[in-house]
């Protein structure tokens, strides 16, 4: 029998998300309470997430403030939504509303959070269609998108590292390995992450942390792994930063803990303090943004005594949990007016007509 | 316009989202509905994802 994967070991951080309706433009449609105008299509922001997306519901409401419509399809209720998308004009029929999307927005709408029941062929079915629309629409090209997958659906940990790292950006020595424990890149500590996402989740609203971990030293076993996983030099550090970019600007956030689980684990012995970063760092945080055609993303990097060593970007980044620890609003702020902005701009130049 | 069975007067987006951030609303579902986004928001505050 195999062992468990190194990564699975340990891992207590469950997190359950029920789909439920949380979305404010959605709620005051569905109950008859906005003024529908004459029929025409509206023009809109569509965004393509999970119901328990806590920054987009409030985005939601951000936008109504400014009144920017925004419509959602989220993954965890989408298998009995009325949908209708045009090919041939680029608008959408969504339950009784006939929408234009201007500007689109995918993150976190994950195939695993469909509600079906998995093994079956109408579970499969109902995956592997909407995973080949959702993809469609994340990347059509009569709409403007956020982070456009085009460019982004291939920035995965590795590629991030060296790119990075052509920017001028230290990064820590890396192996990818199905053999932990005879893999030591920069000396005998180090971390081990997963090469893929931070959650799992096995079966729909049900989500598993798979967290960054001290590679134990005493371990040497041969047996390989079920799957290859990221070993990473530690570099001792003074502290971490979270830095946001939102369409070109910088918001940085220092991050004090004292594990790398911490962060799931004990969130509120985690000490999260706005900061700055220097104008060199920044200014290769924002050519690498420019570089992967990100607008909003969440830089992680260490500072260690005399550099600041790149991590990864999170380009589904949440921005709440560091906002709620730093007592501010300074992305979600950032996050709104960026979006509005954008939305304004297109529209102006004829994308919504 | 019906919600719950009661007649409600369409409003603009703007003027509604008023209304929730100033937790002064009149509908009771849409009142359901801010109570619970209270509750989601507090609850989701510990999960960290990316």
């Amino acid at each position: 029998m195999k062992p468990t994967p190194l990564l699975l070991q340990g891992q207590n951080y469950l997190f359950r998300s029920p789909p439920k309706t949380l979305d404010f433009q959605e709620q005051v449609h569905r109950m008859g309470m906005v003024d529908e105008g004459d029929g025409s299509p509206v023009p809109c922001v569509l965004v393509l997430a999970r119901s328990a997306d806590m920054e987009m519901n409030e985005l939601s409401i951000a936008l109504a403030e400014r009144g920017v419509r925004m419509a959602r399809i989220d993954a965890d209720r989408c298998t009995d939504l009325p949908l209708t998308i045009y090919t041939d004009a680029p608008l959408v029929e969504l339950d009784r509303w006939l929408l234009r999307p201007v500007l689109v927005w995918r993150r976190h709408f994950e195939l695993s959070a469909l509600p079906v029941e998995p093994g079956t062929l109408a579970g499969s079915y109902a995956v592997d269609q909407w995973g080949a629309v959702s993809n469609w629409l994340a990347t059509r090209g009569d709409w403007a998108h956020v982070n456009p997958a085009r460019s982004t659906a291939h920035l995965d940990r590795l590629t991030q590292l060296s790119d990075a790292a052509s920017f001028g950006l230290t990064v820590p020595r890396t192996a990818v390995t199905t053999r932990p424990g005879r893999t030591r890149p920069g000396g005998a500590h180090c971390i081990v992450k997963t090469s893929g996402r931070h959650l799992l989740e096995p079966r729909p609203g049900v989500q598993h942390g798979l967290f960054p971990r001290p590679l134990e030293t005493s371990r040497s076993s041969d047996a390989p792994e079920s799957a290859p996983v990221i070993v990473q030099q530690y570099l001792a550090s003074e502290t971490e930063l979270r830095v946001f970019v939102v369409g070109g600007r910088c918001i940085a956030y220092q991050v004090d803990k004292l594990d790398p689980a911490q962060l799931w684990v004990d969130p509120d012995a985690v000490r999260v303090t706005p900061t700055t970063v220097p104008d060199t760092v920044s200014a290769k945080l924002l050519a690498l943004a420019r570089y992967w055609r990100v607008e909003v993303a969440a830089f992680d990097l260490l500072v260690t005594a005399k550099d600041h060593v790149f991590l990864e970007v999170n380009v589904n980044c949440d921005w709440r949990w560091f906002e709620h620890r730093a007592e501010d609003t300074l992305v979600s702020d950032a996050v709104h007016d960026w979006v509005a902005q954008r939305f304004k701009e297109l529209l102006g130049a004829g994308k919504g007509r | 316009m019906r919600a719950l069975g009661k007649e409600v007067t369409a409003m603009s987006l703007e003027e509604l989202a008023a209304q929730l951030r100033r937790g002064e609303i009149e509908d009771r579902a849409l009142a359901e509905y801010a109570a619970e986004y209270v509750t989601a928001g507090k609850c989701f505050r510990s999960k960290k994802d990316d």
